[in-house]
Formats: structure tokens, C-alpha cells, sequence
């Protein structure tokens, strides 16, 4: 990865005789559901009679596809496989117990990162990861306002917390090394700013159908378009692999550099 | 044996086994203070779910933040209840405490037959019984798998687990230690004419529960260190092939049975339970002959049914497992058996209550409670029936109807006999008798406050509520109503049980130093230890003539040298010289 930097920065500077390292660019893009959405399941509460109290009059369901009409796919993660991007941010990633539900379903952090575990339902919920990486917890939050505060340990795509008590409840937490993640919005777009110029992989990451890499290469004050497609027939996979990085010019497929509106909203 | 011993060889590492039955009762009440409190954090947070109590506290941010008990909490305050309950409280103070000091006092031997295997013994109990409560301090708190510990949860459960594993196997060595002890005592140690036909009741029910000590805890031991071995050693005894924990499969798992767990447990565990109920039907047995002026009524039949009950607390095990599956076959033979052991309970029983009738009544405190043990450990018994028919059981099994009742057999029934025990032979231990006031308010008090919180429990099982639940069954729809309606009411007998334990603490302590001094025999009794001195002196033997036995144990009633009645110990030709005085047949309350 430093390798790959250093002889771009090293090219790039012999051709302009300009420092490149400060300059960054943009990652954008969409993540499609080429295929028809399948439906997402009703999730019977009747369990828990307070669960049952709290959604009363709503037909819940487990949202795990969340298709836009021009394909656009939600809550899916995308991120770079880099460093860097700064220190963990000093804010909590929060989880939202609430309606029964995981709010949101799916969001990205930093190692280091304080995740915070709210629960706003007055019902016991037990937030409990199933974590191979060392963020490992289990606890119970009894009554409506308890918050659980827990420092990530480790890098970790994805990180899987479900709640013992009700068995639909599932969320995913995407442990980023670096800042450079972003989780879809509903169009199905998402934008990482401010990367390093450079070659990456870049997977996206969707709970139903499992990673997808891609190359990207990142210009300064540039900003390039990543799609990705899901035919919907992937089977999921709950951990992005390591892939490492190739030195030479690689094939990218399917890449336009072009200039994208900068205020669309990328993140959850 | 040496007069001049170190203070710590006298009182640390006695080898007197009355010193040695003091330790146990101090420690072993300590103990039971402790899961007492237990009791009262969890009864807490069942009447009143997921309140924010200050008393929570205590426990650690971890456990209660804010006070607010978490669920994983509550689980550790009942594991740890139930077997500090049992294994560091009732059966020391039963047969560790009563057994040790009275045994050797009642069959007229200088000491134990083996008295430092006697020492060892305690010296096993403490430090196991230290390391179940350095659980607490473990990362992820104490043992929380119930006290059963059934795997698989008992083998992936946290660090504590760890540690209730190697108490255990040190409070089973100790009552192994113990068990061959008595045995060998009662065998071979009796005093000249103390045939078995005229030991005291309390002896013989030492010597079976003796027995179930030494047969039924093996299994267990060995199935502790298996236990512990899949924990720490990657072994599989009790982990089933494929087994699959939150989605994720167990490497180490493979070829074990958690059933396996469950056969080796309970077959101590039935025995267990004679073992925690015999040594107080003998308690009581002493007390109501002694206050009711007569014999016990029906003796031969007690100490028949004692054996028998013996044998066949071996054959019942499996009805606490009527609903793992088992064939119609084997559970017809268990609940067969279940059904005939009943008997001898009811024989004992029924020969105590027939004991009562026609008797003049001393209402002593200890006779208080002794009297109160009948009709409760009937409802404990008699509620037991239900659970032992597998058909009730299916829908009994789990339920706070279980809870209920085995807590009547244990709580108001061989606590209330503790207690009598306690304010019976205080005397002789200390020389000066607890205040009478206090033990009566300690007991009307109690016997209230403690038919409060286990009564209703019996309503709360048949109407569905699950046992072990951290909010007492609000979570469930079918069991809200029963819960919300009772959980309340038991939680607040429970602090007035508390309330009526603070008498009794008080009087306990006090009385050391400011009881009534009495003589020897304040109760007119005729069993052997109440001819030995007041407090007989440690390390010097018990009696100061070896006594020689010439009758049974309970001549009440006949005209005897000091009243009416007849020490074992007292020859029979010394016939008194003069009428007895008139205060021998007072009431020495």
C-alpha cells in the first residue's frame, strides 16, 4: 500500500515537480440491485408482549433489502482497504434500540471508536457481539435509557451484534482501520472523501449478498465513480476477506473519472 | 493430649471436635447470612422488576449500573444463592456444626474417631467455600449456570464458573473427609451399653446422611473435575457433536453428552437433599421428646424409615429429569420409586406429630420451632408429590412451584429445626441459655414473613411462571398477572423475614456474654451430652467419668434422681431420696 503511494507520489513528482502527498480526492458512487428485491420478511413480535405494545397498529419487517426503484441498494458498507484518514473520531457510533429494531441496521467506525448502545424501548433488550476479533460483549440493558458504552478493539468487517432476547433483532458494524467507509443511503450512493491519491481496493458489503471488491485509482482533487451490482443470486458473507494490493496497473473495469455533485449525501 | 497448646492449635487448627463444630456453625451461619442477602437483592429486583434500588449497588457498576440489577446479575445471585444455601451453609451447619459437636458428646466418646481428618475436613470447607465467594470478584462475575451447572451454558458461561468448579471440589472432599468420620465414630466409638437401640434419633439420622454423604458425592466430584476439565482443557465430556453457539459451531466440542452432566449431578443431588433433611427431622426429634416430657413415639419405626430412606434416595434421581426425554419405561421406575420413598418421610413425620398427643408441652423457643418444622416440611413434602408424577411435572418442571417447594422443606423446615437446634444446645455449648423474648419473636415473626414469600409460589408455578427468570415472569403474557399480582407481597415478606433475623443475631451474640448462666442440664434432658460439663472444656475429653449407658434415650416421664426423668448415664438403682423439686417440671423458658 505505502509502496504503491510512494512510487505514484514518486512518478507524479518527477512529472510535476509538486509534492502530491497532501492532495486528496473522492470516492463516489452507487451500490445496485440489478435484480428484483426479494420481500422482506414480516417479523412476528408476539415473543414479547412489550415489543408488541410498542409497534402496536405497524406491520414490522426485518428490512435487510431496501431496494430503490432504479436499483439503488441501502445499508450496504463500502470501504477502502486502507489506513489512515485520521485518528478515531471522538464522537460515539451509536446503536439505537428502539422498536424492537437495531437503528441503524449497519454503520461503519473506527478502531478506537467508542460504539454506544442506547436503549430507548421499555423492554429488556441484550446487546451481544459475536465477535472473532476481540470486541467482544454481553450485556443486558433491562429499562428504557440504559446506555452501554464500549471502546473498539479491533478492525472488524463486520462486526455482528444481535439481542438475545428477540431473535429478528441483527445489526452490523463495520470496524474500519481507517475513516475511509461510508454505508449506502436510500438512493443506494455513497462518497468517501478526502483519500490520498493513489490505487486501492474498494469492496462493498451488503448483509444478504456479501462482499464485492473493486480497484479504484484516486487523483488528486480528483473524484472517481465506483459502482457496484449485485445480480441478487450472491450468497452472504459476513466477513470481507484480506485481499492484498498488486503494484502494477490494474484492470479497472467499468471506470469513468468524472466530476460528481459533491452535495448528494453519502453517509447514513 | 498436650494441656499447653498454641492459641493456634487450639483454635485454628483444633482437632476437638467440639471447637471444631464451632468453627463450622460460625462459619457456616456466616454463610447463610450471606446467601440471605443474596436472597433479598433478588427478591428486590422480583417484586419490583428493573427498579433502581440504592442496596443494588453494593454489587458494582458492572452488575447494577445506576443500581438497576442487569439480568446477567440476577443469574449470578441465584446460582450463588442456591449452592451457598446448600453447600456452605445447611449442610455444614447440619451435619459440620450439630453432627461434629453432638455426635461424639451423645455416644459418650472422648472425641471423633479420626480427629485430624476432622480438622481437614473444616480446612477444606473454608477454603472451597472462600473461593465460591471469590467468584464475585472474577472477570464476568460469579457462576452463573444455576446452581446445577448444566452444560453446555455451565462450559462457554464466564470465569466464575471456573471458580464454583474448584469450590466444589473442595466442599466435596471435605464431606468425604467428614462422612468416613462419622461413620467410623458412631461404629465403632459408642460408650459401653450404648447399643444402637439406644442411641439418640439425632445419631442415627447422622449416620444415614453420613452414609448419602459418602456414596453420592463421588459422581459428583468426578463429574466436577470433568466439568472443569471442558472448561479449561479443551475436553468434551458434556459438548455434544456440531454443537452450534449463537450461530457459531464450538471447536472443541464433540462426543460429549450434557445429559451425562445432568445423571451425575442429580445423583448426588437426591441424596443431597435427605442429606440436608435428616440431620434436622433428628434435631427435631430430641427437642420434642425432650419438651413434650415423654419417649418419641414410635423410635424403631423412625430409625427403620431413616434407613430405609437411605436406600432409596439412591433409586430416585431421575425425577428431576422427567423432562429431558426419557422413555415412558424408565420414568414409570422413577416416579415408582418417588412414590415409595415418600413413605418414610411420612412414617418419621407422622411418629413426631403422634409424639405430641397427650404430652404436656413445654413452649420453649427451640420447641416452637421444632413444632412449626411439622406441618411445614408436611406442606414441603406433600407439594413434592405433584412434581414426582411425571404427568404434573410437565407442567410443574421449572416453574416457581418447584421453587416453592423445596424451599418448605428447606427454609421453614430444616432452617426452623436449625434454629431449634441452635437455642436447644446453645447452653451447653456457652454455659448461659438466648434471651426467650427475642427467639419468640424471632420465631412468630419468621414462621409469618417466611409462609409469605414461599406460600404464593405454589399459585405462581401453576399459573406458568418459569423459574430463574430475572424479572419474576413479567415478560411473559401468561405469566404477568400471577406474577405482578404476587411478587410484590413475597418480596416485602422477604425483608420482613429479614427484619426478624435481626432479633435473633442480636440475642446470639449478647447472650455469649450476657445470657443467663445455667447448669448443665437446663433442659432436664436425658441424652448424654447434658451430662458432660457445661461447655465441656476443649482438648481435656468430654466427660469427666466415661460414662456407661444403662437405658434409651428418651426415659421422660418416670421418676428420676434430678425429675422426671432418667439419664442414660444414671444408674438405676440411684432412685431419689426425696420427691423431685417442685421447679423440675417447670417451664424452664
Amino acid at each position: 500500500m505505502m509502496k504503491t503511494r510512494v512510487y505514484v507520489a514518486v512518478c507524479v513528482a518527477a512529472l510535476l515537480a509538486l509534492p502530491v502527498l497532501a492532495q486528496t480526492g473522492t470516492i463516489e458512487g452507487h451500490v445496485k440491485l440489478t435484480g428484483p428485491a426479494p420481500a422482506n420478511a414480516r417479523i412476528p413480535m408476539g415473543a414479547d408482549p412489550n415489543c408488541l405494545t410498542i409497534n402496536a397498529g405497524k406491520r414490522v419487517t426485518s428490512d435487510i433489502v431496501l431496494r430503490a426503484a432504479d436499483g439503488g441498494l441501502a445499508n450496504s458498507f463500502v470501504m477502502l482497504k486502507a489506513n489512515g484518514g485520521g485518528a478515531a473520531p471522538a464522537a460515539s457510533a451509536v446503536i439505537d434500540q428502539r422498536g424492537c429494531q437495531y437503528h441503524p441496521r449497519i454503520q461503519g467506525a473506527r478502531v478506537g471508536q467508542t460504539l454506544e448502545v442506547k436503549n430507548s424501548d421499555a423492554t429488556l433488550h441484550n446487546i451481544h457481539s459475536l465477535s472473532t476479533k476481540g470486541n467482544n460483549f454481553n450485556t443486558g440493558q433491562p429499562t428504557a435509557g440504559m446506555v452501554f458504552k464500549y471502546q473498539l478493539k479491533a478492525a472488524e468487517t463486520m462486526l455482528h451484534v444481535k439481542c438475545d432476547v428477540h431473535p429478528w433483532m441483527s445489526g452490523y458494524i463495520g470496524v474500519a482501520n481507517s475513516g475511509f467507509y461510508a454505508v449506502t443511503d436510500n438512493t443506494g450512493a455513497f462518497k468517501i472523501s478526502g483519500v490520498p491519491a493513489g490505487k486501492y481496493q474498494i469492496v462493498a458489503w451488503h448483509e444478504a449478498y456479501g462482499p464485492v471488491v473493486q480497484n479504484v485509482e484516486v487523483k488528486a482533487n480528483g473524484s472517481v465513480t465506483v459502482d457496484f451490482a449485485y445480480a441478487g443470486t450472491e450468497k452472504p458473507n459476513a466477513t470481507i476477506a484480506g485481499l492484498h494490493v498488486e503494484e502494477v496497473s490494474l484492470p479497472m473495469e467499468a471506470t469513468a473519472l468524472e466530476l460528481v455533485d459533491a452535495t448528494k449525501s453519502t453517509s447514513r | 493430649m498436650s494441656q499447653r497448646q498454641s492459641w493456634v492449635r487450639r483454635y485454628v487448627f483444633s482437632v476437638d471436635h467440639k471447637w471444631i463444630g464451632v468453627q463450622y456453625g460460625v462459619t457456616a451461619l456466616l454463610f447463610l447470612l450471606f446467601g440471605f442477602s443474596l436472597m433479598i437483592l433478588m427478591r428486590l429486583q422480583l417484586g419490583w422488576p428493573g427498579k433502581a434500588f440504592g442496596v443494588m449497588k453494593v454489587l458494582g457498576e458492572a452488575r447494577a449500573p445506576g443500581g438497576i440489577l442487569l439480568p446477567e446479575a440476577y443469574n449470578q445471585l441465584g446460582a450463588m444463592h442456591g449452592t451457598i444455601m446448600v453447600f456452605l451453609a445447611i449442610v455444614p451447619l447440619a451435619v459440620g456444626a450439630f453432627g461434629n459437636y453432638l455426635v461424639p458428646l451423645q455416644i459418650g466418646a472422648p472425641d471423633m474417631a479420626f480427629p485430624k481428618l476432622n480438622m481437614a475436613s473444616y480446612w477444606c470447607f473454608l477454603p472451597g467455600g472462600l473461593i465460591m465467594l471469590a467468584s464475585f470478584a472474577a472477570p464476568g462475575g460469579a457462576a452463573n449456570s444455576g446452581w446445577t451447572s448444566y452444560p453446555p451454558l455451565s462450559i462457554i458461561a464466564t470465569e466464575g464458573q471456573t471458580f464454583w468448579l474448584v469450590g466444589m471440589i473442595f466442599l466435596i472432599t471435605s464431606s468425604l473427609l467428614g462422612s468416613v468420620n462419622f461413620i467410623v465414630t458412631i461404629l465403632q466409638l459408642r460408650a459401653p451399653g450404648m447399643t444402637f437401640g439406644r442411641l439418640p434419633f439425632f445419631v442415627h439420622a447422622q449416620l444415614v446422611t453420613s452414609f448419602l454423604l459418602l456414596l453420592a458425592f463421588p459422581p459428583l466430584e468426578a463429574a466436577g473435575v470433568m466439568q472443569l476439565m471442558d472448561r479449561v482443557a479443551g475436553t468434551s465430556f458434556f459438548l455434544p457433536s456440531g454443537l452450534v453457539i449463537s450461530g457459531q459451531v464450538l471447536g472443541n466440542a464433540g462426543g460429549g453428552n450434557p445429559l451425562l452432566w445432568q445423571h451425575l449431578f442429580w445423583f448426588l443431588a437426591h441424596p443431597e437433599v435427605y442429606v440436608l433433611i435428616l440431620p434436622a427431622m433428628g434435631i427435631v426429634a430430641e427437642v420434642i421428646a425432650n419438651n413434650t416430657r415423654r419417649p418419641l413415639w414410635g423410635y424403631r419405626s423412625m430409625v427403620g424409615a431413616s434407613v430405609f430412606l437411605g436406600f432409596m434416595s439412591f433409586v430416585v434421581w431421575a425425577h428431576h429429569m422427567f423432562m429431558t426425554g426419557m422413555g415412558t419405561v424408565i420414568s414409570a421406575f422413577f416416579q415408582t420409586t418417588t412414590m415409595i420413598i415418600s413413605i418414610p418421610s411420612v412414617i418419621i413425620l407422622t411418629a413426631l406429630f403422634i409424639s405430641l398427643w397427650g404430652s404436656s408441652i413445654r413452649f420453649t423457643t427451640p420447641m416452637l420451632f421444632a413444632l412449626a418444622f411439622l406441618p411445614m416440611f408436611g406442606i414441603g413434602g406433600l407439594t413434592g408429590l405433584p412434581l414426582g408424577l411425571a404427568a404434573a411435572d410437565i407442567h410443574l418442571h421449572d416453574t416457581y412451584y418447584v421453587i416453592g417447594h423445596f424451599h418448605y422443606v428447606v427454609a421453614p423446615g430444616t432452617i426452623f429445626a436449625m434454629f431449634a437446634g441452635i437455642y436447644y444446645w446453645f447452653p451447653k455449648v456457652t454455659g448461659r441459655k438466648l434471651n426467650d423474648t427475642l427467639g419468640k419473636i424471632h420465631f412468630w415473626g419468621s414462621l409469618l414473613c417466611i409462609n409469605g414469600i414461599f406460600f404464593p409460589m405454589f399459585y405462581q408455578g401453576l399459573a406458568g411462571v418459569s423459574r430463574r427468570l430475572w424479572d419474576g415472569g413479567m415478560q411473559y403474557a401468561h405469566a404477568k398477572g400471577a406474577a405482578a399480582a404476587t411478587n410484590p407481597f413475597m418480596s416485602m415478606s422477604a425483608v420482613g423475614l429479614l427484619i426478624f433475623q435481626l432479633p435473633f443475631i442480636y440475642n446470639f451474640f449478647a447472650s455469649i456474654k450476657w445470657g443467663k448462666l445455667v447448669g448443665s442440664n437446663p433442659w432436664d434432658a436425658t441424652t448424654l451430652e447434658w451430662a458432660a460439663a457445661t461447655s465441656p472444656p476443649l482438648a481435656h475429653g468430654n466427660f469427666e467419668v466415661a460414662p456407661v449407658v444403662y437405658r434409651g434415650p428418651y426415659e421422660y416421664g418416670v421418676r428420676g434422681p434430678s425429675g422426671d426423668f432418667l439419664s442414660q448415664n444414671v444408674e438405676d438403682d440411684a432412685a431419689p431420696l426425696a420427691p423431685p423439686p417442685s421447679d423440675a417440671m417447670a417451664v424452664t423458658a
